[in-house]
């Protein structure tokens, strides 16, 4: 690569102006979309970033979060399993209301690493409290600074906009902004231009792809016709700013040493298509593309990258990978459920330190699922190598099936119980079809 | 697995045997394709000059012998005879179709879960099934089956010695019970057999246990000793009157060698014969 | 004795007169005073009757039964102990007489007895002329699998009177024929050469393999890739496989880079069934789909360091329609299913017992052999055409014709028949190819169709020694003596030099014939003999025919014992053989040759080398001599006890040369008690207790039982358990006390004459392959003569056999 020397060249000038060598973490969340629109994972779509980015890390076959976005937020700020943390569904906290994600219960990762000595910064959807009445829950949470947007208030029609003309709050001042998401990318490039001192976290959940589809700046000028054109339209301007945002971590000369993510929160709202074959979506479905994201690694000091992993990855090991980037310990006695995925990006081959399951859940609906079986709690069992839409019975003359079945309940039976619910008035508005945030 | 000797005295050989179900069925049930008869007639073709040719050569060659030598190269040209017959019966046969067969006793039955086990001895009652087709289609009248010895193990629950080991128990009545398990099998497969012939009908519609002499035994009467006395031997079929145990003896009124039932089996089959080897009556009162 | 059919010759000469005479003044009475009163009207102990012998004929028969009372006389084996012994003058007096008698007796029935009757090539023979005439290949090509076993007579497998020709036989001679036709004529140009390669390049430091290579459940893949379990997970190339193996016979070369991973591992070898300080060996193996599992033979072994890549070149013949494959010779053993079932459930929780885990929470753990790539390339020829088929088919024209045919199948058929033959005795075999030319044009085809007739001729099968019209001479000819010599020491057709000589007319001058003999042992294609005649003598092929028991000799199958006691007798033999040895060192060495895993299972110390070498042994070794030799106490064992009588029977055979009469064929057996009380000695009480039985017994029992330390496997035991000691002694039937192994070889080394004696009868029988007759006392009394002279040596031995007379006379 031409820019080798540059890096090297940069890296001399970074190095010396750092002491802390611990490597910064940067964690993109699509929202709202799966696979199916990922050229890399074999869609149509074309997203060359994306797919840049999959060159030069790790992509990951085979990653779960839940089907729908809140608990998938929860569980990878927090390292647990919804039925340990007790989000579970869908909840529109500023929306809603209610006491949201309580700092004194839960030391997301974010606070973990700040304590340990990160800069640490959030960009795009919280919505897990209410930001208007509790104005200092992000940094109780751990961010010194926040470009969010910060959900539907109850009451503040306003916060209904999002993309264009998008409200959104930058340290606490709010705004009217022309279009969210480039405000949001652009507050993070900057935010990250700025570390010198030390090592940064960005937590990057994105405001695309959600619903309501509309134009992009990309293409507000030859609108798409119809959801899904719109949809793909979103996809592809996700996929430019994602580049803006990786050229300018390479060009201030930290891209070295900075661990990149890019996944989403759950399934598709939009149908893609996927190696050929057109794909169902997935967000809120109680299946395995229900869960199924893209995860992309790009860590230049751990690997040269360049592959392709069927290791097995669940929301609950990104925190405990950060703290271990960090170089520091849990920050208090809670259960991580979750490990570390080091080893698996480092190459490392020992199974034994790495996962050999992982699981999800919606509400009372529980899934496990291996490289190649899935079962859930309604005795659904699938085989997704030969049926990733979990359409067809295993055939009963597959003499392996059944044991592997019978490992996969014996572990999804080690769960316990869903806790309670996280506060008072906590239940499932999310209907299905509506796009409700 | 078929044992067999044919001619008489020294100038007796054994015959090839074949203890693989597969080719068993294939030589006797499955067809050649056309292109194969075709070649085989032609070898069949070019043997039998070769062998004119030879038989030529013989015959110079003998003149120049001495008369021992002659009485051999004889043998030799005895076998170039028997030779040429068989290829021209060979090349008759082969356009006379086989009989048809299915392909279940070694393939197993359509629902994937019967699977076949052509390893010995699970392969055992296959090659019984093959006898009862091959009796059943009228393609041979006599079969010798034989056990192979040897050493092996056998992957019955509780053996945990070889079997020729076993055979020598020396009166251990561990070993004793070992042995009787693999007997067990023994007779529970012969036992299998009888009953597939007995329900199996034949040509003209009687079962083929009515019209066939079954033979089962051992050449040892305790294999720990090597003793050749007071052999175990069952006969079954034939229309022979069966049902009981008899009991003889090495001398005096109920003495009797094996070869008195040979003697009842040769008449029974037709064969008028009033002694066999070392007979010295026959087993008719007894038996039929 | 002899069976063979004998003429009856009356000789009347006035010495029988004179004989008769003598006869009855002095050996009658004799008799009747020591013999007959066993061996009389009333008792005919052993069969033996001597009470009729006055009726004087001088018929072969009774030749052989005055030789056997000599013998006996000889041996002092007769009368017995226990009876009234002659003095020592009448002793004398007889044998004179007996010896004097017999020798005349010898000279005039030379004419009629020991001829060899037309010898049939047996399967050795005719595979390894089959190898010799056409220089083929024949390590994995056998047109004789088929062929049906052939019998022994008088303990050979190559004397003429028992080898059979059957239909079945013949049939297959035909067949053998047409497949031997193909692999011999190769006509064209050398074919081209193939090149199959998988894997990828491996760095000395490679990153391993992505997981997205391993194909989850089936574990069996074809490409270049990683193998978990010993030996059943075969890797090989799958293109090669598809076509069914190499095109064409002919020399190739295996490439394979490999990589020994995690040869220790956090898997405990007990639960692997692995041992994880041996390095790891991978092996190539050969296979041909055609010929199913007979054909399939592990053809090298390598070492795989760990943690670096190693590069292998492995050369080797292939015929065609072989494929190869690569294993883990000493991996885990056990299936790939039973790690996932019931291996990794002990280390890792989330492993289910027992069923059939993924193997992805397996692969990358434990030991692996890690093969990078694999390739093939060939055929390579050192020469072309083929020199098996040059030497008949020399510079075949463009369109070869009927004259070039001819021409062909008489060298083929000169060099087939062993002698010249001229155009007119091939006359039938050209016209039947010649017409096969005519009617399919294929001058080929029809090339090997004459090819096919030469080798179903009789001439070819046999070795045919004629009588020559008119002449009374029984002289071998110059070509039948090498086609006697090299089937004898070489089982094969002569070679080209022998074959030369021969046609030179020179071959039965004495010192061409040394020289030939001397040659043809030091030649490589002398190991037939060692292996053939060791076989047979020392019974070395009845090894294995009663394997001893898995579980309670599980050494014996992992250190491949049966091998390795195989060879260890014939490097002895070899040895004793080339370096002219004294053949009594077959009594007695102090010296044999060990691998570490037959030197463990002697009990010898200190011996670490893996292949064989000679080994000197300490003066108080129990090993040295064939009776320590653990091929021979094996095989006359039953794999579950040892057979003192079998072993006692096998001395007298063998070393002694006495072999006792076959049992009654109405005896009682002993019924074998091994519930440990009685000692097998106190079970062969009744062998002493009926005398009918002791007769023979005692000539057999006591060696036997003197052999009882060495076990059922031929390893050393001084007790048979806590309670029971062994007792290895005994009085042999002229009273010498033998005590343990060393007794008898005492006895075998005090008179050496009877040891050479034995030897001698039994390579008579092998080398002329014919039945020993009374006539050839004479020749085998001469060479035991003569041979302290030359210090016993066996290769002088030879020499005096090749030279003797019998083996110049048909």
């Amino acid at each position: 690569m031409k820019s080798t020397l540059t890096f090297f060249f940069l890296c001399l000038i970074a190095a010396t102006a750092r002491a802390d060598d611990r490597p910064n973490i940067i964690l993109i969340m699509v929202d709202d979309m799966g696979r199916d629109w990922v050229s890399c994972y074999g869609a149509e779509h074309p997203t060359p970033n994306i797919d840049g980015l999959a060159k030069q890390g790790v992509r990951y076959e085979t990653a779960w979060c839940t089907p729908i976005c809140t608990p998938t937020r929860v569980t990878l700020l927090t390292g647990q399993y919804p039925f340990r943390h007790g989000w579970t569904q869908h909840y529109d906290v500023p929306r809603w209301g209610g006491e949201g994600l309580n700092w004194n219960k839960h030391t997301t990762f974010a606070r973990a690493l700040h304590d340990a000595g990160y800069a640490t910064a959030i960009g795009g959807k919280w919505q897990i409290n209410h930001l208007g009445k509790q104005p200092t829950a992000l940094k109780q949470h751990g961010f010194d600074e926040h470009c969010v947007w910060p959900g539907v208030e109850a009451g503040r029609t306003e916060t209904e906009q999002r993309f264009w003309n998008g409200h959104i709050l930058t340290n606490g001042q709010r705004a009217k902004v022309s279009y969210g998401p480039d405000t949001i990318n652009s507050f993070l490039i900057d935010f990250i231009l700025r570390q010198r001192e030390k090592p940064f976290l960005v937590y990057y959940p994105m405001l695309l792809t959600h619903g309501p589809h509309s134009t992009t700046p990309g293409n507000q000028h030859n609108a798409p016709q119809g959801k899904t054109a719109l949809y793909a339209g979103n996809v592809t301007y996700m996929d430019q700013l994602v580049g803006k945002l990786i050229e300018a971590v390479d060009k201030a000369g930290v891209g070295q040493n900075t661990l990149i993510v890019f996944t989403g929160d759950n399934g598709s709202a939009a149908a893609g298509k996927l190696n050929g074959k057109p794909f169902a979506k997935g967000k809120g479905r109680q299946s395995d593309r229900g869960a199924h994201v893209p995860f992309v690694v790009r860590a230049p000091f751990l690997t040269q990258g360049g592959r392709v992993s069927r290791d097995l990855i669940d929301f609950t090991d990104l925190y405990p990978t950060f703290l271990e980037l960090a170089k520091t310990a849990r920050p208090d006695d809670a259960t991580l459920d979750g490990r570390s995925f080091l080893p698996s990006l480092r190459g490392s081959e020992d199974p034994f330190e790495k996962r050999n399951w992982v699981f999800s859940q919606l509400g009372d609906f529980r899934m496990i699922r291996d490289w190649q079986h899935i079962l859930d709690s309604n005795g659904n069992f699938h085989d997704l190598t030969k049926d990733p839409l979990q359409q067809n019975e295993v055939s009963p003359l597959d003499k392996i099936a059944p044991g592997r079945r019978q490992r996969l309940e014996a572990i999804l039976n080690r769960f316990p119980k869903n806790a309670p619910a996280p506060f008072a008035g906590y239940e499932s508005r999310y209907q299905k079809g509506t796009n409700a945030d | 697995m078929v044992v067999a000797f044919r001619g008489h005295g020294r100038e007796s050989n054994c015959q090839p045997t074949d203890g693989d179900p597969a080719r068993v069925f294939t030589k006797l049930f499955v067809s050649d394709n056309p292109k194969l008869k075709q070649q085989t007639r032609q070898f069949l073709d070019e043997d039998a000059s070769i062998l004119d040719v030879v038989r030529k050569d013989a015959q110079r060659l003998n003149k120049r012998l001495a008369k021992a030598d002659r009485d051999k190269l004889d043998q030799f040209l005895t076998a170039i005879r028997e030779v040429e017959q068989k290829l021209k019966r060979q090349k008759d046969w082969l356009d006379i179709a086989k009989p048809k067969a299915s392909d279940k006793a070694i393939r197993g039955g359509d629902d994937d879960d019967t699977i076949v086990d052509l390893a010995y001895p699970y392969n055992t009652s296959v090659m019984y099934d093959l006898m009862v087709l091959a009796l059943q289609t009228n393609s041979t009248n006599v079969i010798c089956f034989g056990h192979p010895g040897g050493n092996r193990l056998f992957p019955f629950e509780g053996i945990t010695l070889g079997y020729h080991s076993l055979t020598h128990h020396g009166k251990r009545p561990d070993l004793l019970q070992q042995l009787t398990i693999i007997e067990t099998f023994y007779a529970e497969q012969f036992s299998r057999f009888l009953t597939k012939l007995k329900e199996t009908p034949d040509a003209m519609g009687q079962s083929l246990l009515e019209s066939t002499i079954v033979l089962f035994g051992s050449g040892m009467g305790n294999a720990s000793s090597h003793s050749s006395r007071n052999l175990p031997i069952m006969i079954a079929g034939g229309g022979l009157r069966g049902g009981s145990h008899h009991r003889f003896e090495r001398h005096g009124r109920d003495g009797r060698p094996l070869a008195d039932l040979f003697v009842t089996i040769l008449q029974r089959l037709g064969i008028e014969q009033d002694a066999f080897s070392t007979s010295t009556s026959n087993l008719n009162h007894l038996l039929t | 004795m002899s069976r063979l059919l004998l003429c009856l010759l009356i000789v009347a000469c006035a010495e029988s007169v004179h004989a008769q005479r003598r006869h009855r003044d002095i050996l009658q009475p004799f008799l009747k005073s020591y013999c007959v009163k066993c061996h009389g009207a009333e008792h005919q102990k052993a069969d033996r009757r001597f009470d009729r012998l006055s009726v004087l004929k001088n018929d072969v028969e009774k030749a052989e039964v005055l030789q056997e009372i000599l013998d006996q006389l000889n041996l002092a084996a007769m009368p017995p102990e226990d009876e009234t012994q002659p003095s020592a003058a009448e002793l004398k007096r007889v044998v004179v007489l007996l010896t004097s008698s017999l020798a005349k007796a010898r000279e005039e029935t030379r004419q009629n007895v020991g001829k060899v009757v037309l010898r049939r090539l047996n399967r050795v023979e005719y595979r390894n002329t089959i190898r010799d005439l056409f220089q083929l290949k024949m390590v994995d090509f056998d047109p004789t699998t088929t062929f049906p076993a052939d019998d022994s007579t008088a303990g050979f497998d190559n004397v003429g009177e028992g080898l059979v020709t059957s239909d079945y036989l013949l049939r297959n001679y035909l067949e053998a024929a047409r497949k031997v036709a193909d692999k011999a004529i190769l006509p064209g140009a050398q074919p081209q050469m193939i090149h199959y390669h998988t894997g990828g390049k491996a760095t000395p430091k490679s990153a391993p393999k992505d997981l997205d290579s391993i194909n989850a459940d089936k574990v069996g893949r074809r490409e270049a890739g990683r193998m978990f379990i010993k030996y059943r997970q075969p890797l090989g190339l799958t293109l090669l496989d598809k076509k069914r193996g190499v095109p064409v016979d002919g020399e190739y070369v295996i490439r394979f880079t490999a990589q020994a991973v995690r040869r220790k591992s956090r898997y405990k070898d007990e639960d692997l069934r692995y041992n994880s300080n041996e390095p790891m060996r991978l092996s190539i193996s050969i296979d041909s789909r055609e010929l199913g599992a007979s054909a399939h033979r592990i053809i090298g072994e390598y070492e795989i360091p760990d943690n670096e890549v190693i590069e292998v070149e492995h050369h080797v013949w292939l015929e065609k329609g072989f494929t190869f494959h690569v294993h883990w010779a000493n991996g885990p053993n056990g299936s790939f299913k039973r790690i996932l079932r019931k291996v990794l459930p002990k280390y890792n929780q989330d492993a289910l017992f027992p069923i059939r885990n993924p193997p992805e929470m397996y692969v990358g753990s434990g030991p692996e052999l890690h093969v990078h790539t694999l390739g093939i390339e060939g055929p390579f020829y050192e020469t072309w055409p083929p020199p098996g088929f040059a030497r008949f088919f020399p510079n075949p024209p463009e369109k070869p014709d009927a004259n070039y045919l001819d021409e062909s199948l008489v060298r083929v058929a000169s060099a087939a028949f062993r002698r010249p033959v001229s155009h007119k005795e091939m006359e039938p075999y050209i016209a039947l190819a010649r017409a096969y030319l005519a009617k399919h044009g294929d001058f080929w085809a029809a090339a090997k169709y004459g090819v096919r007739a030469i080798l179903a001729s009789p001439n070819f099968l046999y070795l045919a020694e004629t009588t020559s019209a008119g002449s009374n001479s029984r002289k071998v000819s110059d070509h039948e003596l090498s086609s006697r010599l090299s089937y004898f020491l070489w089982s094969s057709m002569p070679d080209d030099e022998l074959r030369t000589v021969a046609d030179n007319g020179s071959l039965s001058e004495p010192k061409v014939l040394r020289k030939q003999v001397e040659r043809m042992l030091s030649d490589p294609k002398s190991s037939a003999f060692t292996e053939n005649f060791t076989g047979q003598w020392l019974g070395l092929r009845k090894l294995g025919e009663m394997p001893p028991d898995p579980e309670k000799n599980q050494a014996y199958y992992e250190d491949k014992l049966e091998d390795a006691m195989r060879q260890e007798t014939q490097l002895v033999f070899a040895y004793v053989l080339r370096e002219n040895r004294s053949i009594m060192e077959f009594v007695h060495s102090n010296y044999t040759f060990l691998n570490s895993a037959l030197a463990r299972h002697y009990g010898i110390a200190d011996i670490a080398h893996e292949g064989f070498q000679k080994v000197s042994l300490k003066p108080k070794s129990n090993r040295g001599g064939l009776l320590g030799h653990g091929s021979i106490l094996t095989a006359t064992s039953n794999g579950v006890e040892t057979q003192p009588v079998a072993r006692g029977i096998w001395v007298l055979e063998n070393l002694l040369g006495t072999p006792p009469n076959p049992p009654p064929p109405d005896i009682d057996p002993i019924e074998p008690d091994t519930r440990g009380v009685a000692t097998i000695r106190q079970l062969m009480e009744k062998h002493r207790k009926n005398p009918t039985c002791y007769e023979c017994h005692r000539k057999i029992d006591p060696i036997g039982l003197s052999l009882e330390n060495y076990d059922y496997v031929g390893a050393w035991r001084d007790r048979y358990s806590k309670k029971l000691r062994i007792d290895s002694s005994g009085k042999l039937p002229d009273g010498t006390v033998i005590l343990g192994p060393s007794g008898i070889k005492s006895f075998l080394l005090g008179r050496p004459e009877q040891f050479t004696q034995c030897l001698t009868e039994k390579l008579f029988v092998y080398a002329l392959g014919r039945r020993l007759s009374f006539a050839d006392r004479d020749d085998i009394d001469q060479i035991v003569t003569v041979m302290p002279q030359h210090n016993y040596g066996f290769g002088a031995l030879i020499q005096q056999i090749a030279a003797s007379e019998a083996f110049h006379i048909k």
